[in-house]
């Protein structure tokens, strides 16, 4: 995955950006002009040059960095001064000057990164001195991989993070991010995301290009996430994009190209000759409807749908600037056809960051980020095409399957028409057959009867004529000012506008359905406009063996939400396949919200002697979302490190480099509110009353609906979260690692929780009830080789992570049943003691024989409808008490391990990434071919069909979902300078990858994607792990190129 | 330009440090508590007669019921059919008893107690009582003038659900106001004996009956509130208080009087030509908008996915033997063999989804005919001159034109049978005749139904129970 060869470069770049901007700039000017001038260049060891590397005359505020080829000149007084060489990621070096005036250095690396600094919420800090769960992970080469997201670059990088494609809709959609398990039981479980210090939509993972970004960090523990206040609760990922650098614009160009394709499920690739063997075998004959199957021939329906397609990504960035003044600008282009038959995604992304200084004290930043992505979701679900097709029938109507075609029922069939399964019932079918010689022998004579097992239009046209496009423009922009009062204090501002437009337009054709009169078109058009104001004073003070480092703000945050939404139908042709065409519109609905949140927060980071480390922090959030009486929540947070490695009994120690113990307490809140009603998620605690139309006397007239119980009680969720953690180094650093325990109990839960209806409602929104998740994470990095010519290194992550719903009120044993919108009325249970969401069910004992089932030949490969069950409290009867858990899709344990090569100019990398322990309750081939279509239901006859339930409801849709990935491999090559020069390119890599190269299963999965997993509606935390198809993992092959010059 | 620019900056940076000492020092409630604009709070609603003229109509939309083609949201009116005519010896679904669909459980009274039905119902008819006692609680807001009224229209309102729940359910909760899910579990889960139940009907009535007049067809007035007073009393009377009978015959007799409503001189028109003379309460529905249409002429017909609703060989062996042709509601509906009802016939064939029939509650001819039962009285057999002109001309309009000589019970009920076929009074009737456990149990052995003296009860939705905790919510006998 990385190299180690430009391992540093970004972060140095942009460090060294950074002192150029607050540390020295501001001094150079005043120099005198019998100075000596010293000149140079600092290069690593590897020989190439290194820009941005600070250097500063000792004891002075004289300084300057390095430029774009490492040289750098400075003045100085005294001829026996020092300079100071530092540059993050390298040990620092002072040289004495000595006379000398022109020197050539060389920058050891240091590859324990302790002298990192990461970016924690509204500030930074040594990475040394962190008291928290902080992971950080930086952007050293992961723009040189063909990332089409930025949060798929995440994925096995992080301890404790989990990140899976649970979608249905294909290319494009948003995964489902999760830091340490789920604690809320209302919508909000992913994390928050935070761009250079502002807290935006999670949809803006999907707009930020992966060149742009300098830096992850991932606040895992409460203690982290507390000064983000009720936005944390669920862990926040902070973004930091790349700051241009003084000198030469410089620029980037990365490209990649390659093809994809999905998983395909063995289980649906059925064939003619299968339902050949079966007839064979159970009736030593081959019935009619069978023989004209096989005249049919076999279409592979899988091959036809999960088609795969290309993807292409263009990204250009310059960066450069003055001293005062740097810019950092990109422009990308991605083309992703996704691995399905009409899916395809496209984004146009562009982004100009300016940073100057105004004057010594001022300095001014801005940030503007628009893109614009396409997409055209799979409309209809996986499952469907299996459902509506079988091995027999063809694509496309040709010619031949004319001759099958009962044009009775279906007089105007042409060739190239959609085929359904009922064209060919009813048709006497005359088959020629021949004589050894080629000569016309006999006819024989057919009948398909009822050949077709659904009567519904067939599966090419419900995929092709049907569309759904998402278009959305977002635009991130962000000014933000910094005000130097003093050497201690300084006042930084930042603003920042988020606005995102969603247009989404549906349509189903007149050839989607039977029934032509079924067209109709949607129109959605959603808007999110959010501002994020806040003011910060800082203050930094190293004296002795003290240093503080100390924040006081207050940050504001208002969003605004737009939709309106119209249908229509009334379709007579696909002329205009848009709402306009309409000649009836049947809905039209619509709806602004706004919520508020007003912030106040203090933290103090305090180290002494370097080791002793603690860190206090508060924050005071202001909900719109509460009633008068609850709208404010204190959310107060504490830790402390020690770092042993410092003391003087391990000082000469060989084995032991490095050595922190640590731990934290943390609290945060949580208002996200998700209720059915999307106005009601913003104002959960009035009584609200909509206006409708309704028929008066005989004609419609305005009046006010009540839509809920208003409950002015309603308070903050609460997480509290305790994280002890270790972080060590051995062997001169060259076995890094952390290893910590959390334990985070969210109470106060935000649910819609069922009441009496005879109050008017069927549920009120209460706090209820507490969740704990707990676990370990573990994290090592080792440096296994670290000659020049030759480096390996190994990173190996774990976690484990249990859920337990540890009160749920009156609501235990709750049992929740979500509708998908079909009558598979599959049930969850919440339950006290097991985690949160849990599968219920009967428990699967046998299936039906063959010969009680209504028409077993029909659909090969099929299974009853009906099984037996068993009677777990053996009282002779099935009732609803023989129902128990059957499992959870919470993962128990997830992994990955990346190893990284260096040889000469080759980089290869790997990354295996597991997960073990999640079952799925996994749907959509039981759906796709055993559900109801009556051929599978049981006949009459069946012996003890009281013990008989649907398999839906039993534990045999209930697979497991564990799975190893080959995620990534990659190999590259970085091309010799010498050749380059001539075309004035800097540096160069070609490299080939691949993710998802090896995907391993559990046997016993059916499906395309055992990660996927159904949200939204009703399927919320309380009701997890639906596996309705989904999209298939995709198996991906590029090539790529990453060009500097 | 570049130092202009900045300059700028500095004045907005400045200008945020004072946007921030305002939000600081000005009352942070305002800023955290947004104005909504997509809706109005209840809290700040109900002030005057305008906002009441607007919240009143919001019980009669609780009555319509949502068109919604899963029974998730509030069906009310909508699906009442299926707890009635399925329940009846009227009614079957297409595809014919099945104890394990929730639809087709009805007709042969192997209704469970979580089926969805009763309980999307049980949810409906509470909501409305909601709505209603929403509009009684903010009375206050009225003026002098329409206080009245506004009572009037809500209490009838609350008085004709109640009424339903009490004949479906027998015992059950009674809120007269709204009630908050924590400070009134008592009310939600105690149910409340029958006879208390009727007695408040009865004054929500008087209350109606005094204070409306005859404006309206598919709003409360004082003719509905009247007829509906009238069949309460005749379902107590039937029970045993006699004395309600003649209460129940002046009510019939003032609104025949009234000359207000006639009977339609075509059968058919009754239910063609919406807020006709015949109609006295009709539920309103306008086709073509999914938030005032219903579905159930979808649902009943066989472009339904459930085709329910259907004629029983029962019912149409009686017209046969009767020789009915005028209310015969199968005609022109066999398809593959199968009788569909055609009452309620789609008025918007295009978009059958979203009909506009209404649904008749009370009309004229079932006052002649309540007027018949009530001089009746409880006897066999009557040759009351007037009950006989009133009974003759419902007849005639069906195409009987021998005058009678005197109505029988069994004749009145048969009468009843014809004429309000499929309008949810056959299961009532049956009741209150008496003749409920006789005719079912014949049904029901010719149906393969499981008939129990029991059904003529609906269990108390399982879901209500589960959430009675200490209270314990009883079910009714046989479930």
């Amino acid at each position: 995955m990385k190299n180690i060869l430009p391992r540093f470069k970004i972060l140095r770049i942009a460090i060294g950006s950074l002192i150029v901007l607050f540390g020295f700039t501001g001094a150079t000017p005043d120099l005198h002009a019998q100075n000596q001038v010293i000149t140079g260049t600092v290069v690593s060891e590897d020989g190439e040059a290194l820009p941005g590397v600070a250097i500063r005359v000792q004891n002075t505020t004289i300084g300057t960095v390095t430029d774009v080829d490492g040289k750098f000149s400075i003045e100085v007084v005294e001829k026996d001064a020092a300079l100071v060489f530092s540059y993050v990621g390298f040990k620092p070096q002072i040289i004495l000057i000595s006379g000398r005036t022109s020197f050539n250095i060389v920058l050891e690396e240091d590859i324990t990164q302790l002298s990192e600094v990461v970016v924690i919420g509204y500030g930074t800090q040594k990475k040394s001195h962190l008291t928290g769960a902080i992971s950080k992970l930086t952007n050293e080469n992961l723009e040189q991989l063909p990332f089409a997201r930025v949060d798929d670059a995440l994925v096995g990088q992080v301890s404790g993070v989990q990140i899976s494609s649970t979608s249905e809709e294909g290319v494009g959609s948003d995964p489902t991010i999760l830091v340490r398990g789920v604690g809320s039981i209302t919508g909000g479980s992913g994390p928050l995301l935070v761009i250079d210090g502002a807290p935006v939509d999670s949809e803006f993972f999907g707009n930020i290009d992966m060149n742009d970004i300098e830096s992850f960090e991932i606040l895992k523990d409460a203690a982290s996430a507390a000064i983000f206040g009720s936005r944390g609760a669920n862990g926040v990922i902070m973004i930091t994009t790349k700051e241009g650098k003084e000198g030469a614009v410089k620029f980037t160009y990365n490209g990649f190209a390659g093809y994809q394709e999905g998983h395909k499920s063995e289980y649906f690739q059925t064939s003619i000759n299968d339902h050949v063997a079966l007839e064979l075998a159970n009736n030593e004959f081959v019935s009619d409807a069978t023989r004209i199957k096989q005249l049919l021939g076999d279409t592979d329906w899988e091959d036809i749908v999960i088609n795969g397609g290309y993807v292409t990504s263009h990204s250009l960035s310059a960066r450069g600037g003055s001293q005062r003044t740097k810019y950092s600008t990109s422009l990308s282009y991605l083309h992703d056809e996704g691995v399905l038959l009409v899916d395809d995604f496209k984004k146009y992304n562009f982004k100009a960051r300016v940073d100057t200084k105004v004057s010594d004290k001022f300095s001014l930043g801005f940030n503007i980020n628009p893109s614009y992505t396409k997409r055209r979701r799979y409309t209809d679900a996986l499952r469907q095409m299996v459902r509506q097709s079988a091995p027999w029938l063809p694509e496309r109507h040709t010619a031949r399957t004319l001759q099958f075609v009962n044009f009775e029922d279906f007089p105007d069939l042409q060739p190239g028409d959609y085929v359904w399964q009922s064209h060919f019932d009813d048709v006497t079918v005359q088959d020629v057959f021949f004589d050894d010689n080629g000569n016309i022998a006999g006819f024989n004579e057919f009948e398909s009867g009822s050949i077709s097992n659904t009567g519904n239009a067939g599966p090419l046209q419900r995929i092709l004529e049907r569309e759904t496009i998402d278009e959305r423009l977002k635009v991130y922009g962000n000014v933000k000012a910094n005000y130097k009062i003093n050497d201690d204090f300084s006042l930084k501002s930042n603003i920042t506008v988020t606005f995102q437009d969603l247009l989404q337009t549906v349509y189903r054709g007149t050839e989607s359905t039977n029934f032509a009169g079924d067209a109709l078109a949607r129109e959605r058009n959603q808007s999110r406009l959010r501002f994020v104001e806040n003011l910060f004073l800082n203050y930094s003070k190293d004296f002795a063996d003290h240093e503080i480092d100390a924040v006081l703000g207050i940050a504001g945050e208002q969003e605004i939400d737009r939709t309106t939404e119209f249908e229509g139908n009334g379709f007579t042709n696909d002329d205009i396949p848009r709402i306009e065409g309409a000649t009836n519109i049947f809905v039209r609905e619509g709806y602004t919200r706004e919520r508020r949140l007003i912030s106040f927060i203090g933290r103090v980071n305090y180290a002494f002697k370097d080791r002793y480390l603690a860190s206090i922090s508060v924050r005071r959030d202001g909900s719109s979302i509460f009633g008068s009486n609850n709208k404010f929540g204190t959310f107060p947070a504490f830790s402390v490190g020690w770092r042993v490695s410092e003391e003087g009994f391990l000082s000469g120690s060989s084995i032991i480099s490095n050595l922190k113990i640590r731990a934290s307490y943390g609290v945060t809140g949580n208002d996200n509110v998700n209720l059915p009603i999307p106005v009601q998620e913003f104002y959960p605690y009035l009584p609200i009353l909509r206006s409708e139309p309704t028929a008066v006397e005989g004609g419609t007239a305005q009046t006010f609906n009540p839509i809920n119980i208003a409950n002015d009680n309603l308070r903050w969720e609460r997480s509290i979260e305790i994280n002890p953690g270790i972080d060590f180094g051995l062997f001169d650093n060259r076995i890094n690692g952390s290893i910590e325990y959390y334990r985070r109990t969210s109470d106060d839960l935000l649910l819609d929780v069922p009441i009496s209806s005879v109050t008017g409602f069927t549920t009120s929104f209460l706090n209820i009830g507490e969740v704990r998740n707990e676990g370990i994470e573990v994290n090592f990095k080792t440096f296994n080789m670290n000659r020049s010519n030759f480096k390996w290194s190994t990173n190996f992550i774990a976690s484990t992570n249990e859920n337990t719903l540890t009160d749920f009120g009156d609501a235990d044993g709750t049992v929740f049943t979500p509708s998908d919108g079909s009558d598979r009325n599959t049930e969850w249970i919440a339950s006290v003691g097991n985690p949160i969401s849990n599968f219920y069910g009967f428990v699967y004992e046998s299936d039906v024989p063959f010969e009680f089932r209504a028409r077993p030949f029909e659909i090969i490969g099929s299974k009853s409808q009906d099984v037996y069950v068993k009677d777990l409290n053996g009282d002779g009867i099935i009732n609803d008490d023989d129902r128990t858990i059957l499992g959870n899709a919470y993962p128990e344990f997830i992994w990955s391990i990346t190893n990284e090569f260096t040889v000469g100019r080759f980089d290869i990398s790997f990354m295996f990434q597991g997960s073990h322990g999640a079952e799925t309750r996994n749907i959509a081939d039981l759906e796709g071919f055993s559900l109801s279509l009556g051929a599978n239901a049981t006949t009459a006859e069946a012996p003890r069909s009281e013990f008989l339930r649907p398999r839906v409801l039993t534990s045999d849709i209930i697979q497991d979902a564990s799975f190893v990935a080959l995620r990534n491999l990659n190999i590259g090559y970085t091309l010799p300078g010498n050749i380059l020069e001539q075309f004035k390119i800097q540096s160069a890599r070609v490299y080939a990858s691949a993710s998802n190269l090896l995907y391993f299963h559990a046997d016993n999965f059916t499906g395309w994607n055992p990660e996927s997993i159904r949200q939204g509606g009703d399927f919320t935390p309380i009701t997890y792990g639906y596996n309705r198809g989904g999209s298939p993992i995709v198996r991906k092959v590029v090539l790529g190129v990453n060009i500097n010059f | 330009m570049l130092t202009l620019i900045f300059k700028e900056m500095k004045a907005i940076f400045s200008k945020t440090l004072v946007i921030f000492s305002v939000i600081v020092i000005s009352s942070c409630d305002d800023y955290l508590e947004p104005e909504p604009i997509s809706f109005i709070s209840q809290e700040f609603f109900f002030a005057d007669d305008d906002d009441l003229d607007v919240g009143i109509l919001n019980i009669y939309d609780g009555l319509q019921g949502d068109n919604d083609q899963q029974i998730v949201d509030f069906r009310s009116t909508q699906i009442e059919y299926m707890l009635t005519e399925m329940r009846s010896d009227n009614a079957r679904a297409r595809g014919g008893g099945d104890a394990t669909s929730d639809f087709q459980q009805f007709e042969v009274y192997e209704v469970n107690t979580n089926n969805i039905i009763v309980q999307n119902y049980y949810e409906s008819m509470y909501n409305v009582i909601f709505r209603a006692n929403l509009i009684l609680d903010n009375l206050d807001a009225a003026s002098e003038a329409r206080r009245g009224e506004f009572e009037g229209e809500a209490k009838f309102v609350r008085a004709y659900v109640y009424f339903q729940l009490v004949r479906l359910f027998g015992p059950v909760p009674m809120p007269l106001k709204v009630i908050s899910p924590d400070d009134d579990a008592a009310i939600a889960f105690t149910r409340v004996a029958t006879d208390v139940v009727y007695a408040q009907i009865i004054e929500d009535l008087q209350v109606a009956v005094e204070n409306l007049n005859n404006q309206f067809k598919t709003r409360a007035s004082k003719a509905a509130a009247q007829a509906l007073l009238a069949k309460v009393y005749l379902t107590l009377a039937a029970d045993g208080q006699m004395a309600l009978y003649e209460e129940a015959r002046l009510l019939c007799d003032e609104i025949i009087s009234s000359g207000e409503y006639e009977l339609m001189d075509d059968y058919g028109e009754i239910f063609t030509i919406e807020k006709n003379d015949e109609i006295i309460f009709a539920i309103d529905y306008i086709e073509n908008n999914e938030l005032t249409s219903q579905n159930f002429s979808w649902e009943t017909s066989d472009l339904g996915d459930r085709r329910l609703n259907y004629t029983t060989e029962n019912i149409r062996s009686v017209w046969d033997g009767r020789e009915e042709t005028v209310r015969d509601v199968r005609l022109a509906s066999i398809i593959d063999g199968q009788f569909m009802n055609t009452k309620y016939s789609t008025n918007n064939p295009t978009g059958p989804l979203q009909s506009g029939n209404d649904w008749i509650v009370l009309r004229y001819a079932d006052v002649l005919l309540m007027y018949v039962e009530a001089v009746l009285a409880g006897g066999s057999v009557t040759n009351n001159a007037t009950a006989i002109s009133y009974y003759d001309a419902v007849r005639s309009r069906a195409g009987f034109l021998l005058p009678s000589l005197s109505i029988t019970k069994a004749e009145l009920l048969e009468e009843r049978r014809m004429e309000l076929s499929f309008e949810n009074q056959r299961l009532f009737d049956l009741i209150r005749f008496n003749e409920a456990i006789n005719v079912l149990s014949t049904h029901a052995d010719a149906t393969g139904g499981q008939f129990q003296n029991t059904d003529l009860l609906l269990p108390i939705p399982q879901n209500e129970r589960n959430l009675s905790g200490d209270f314990n919510m009883p079910q009714n006998p046989g479930y």
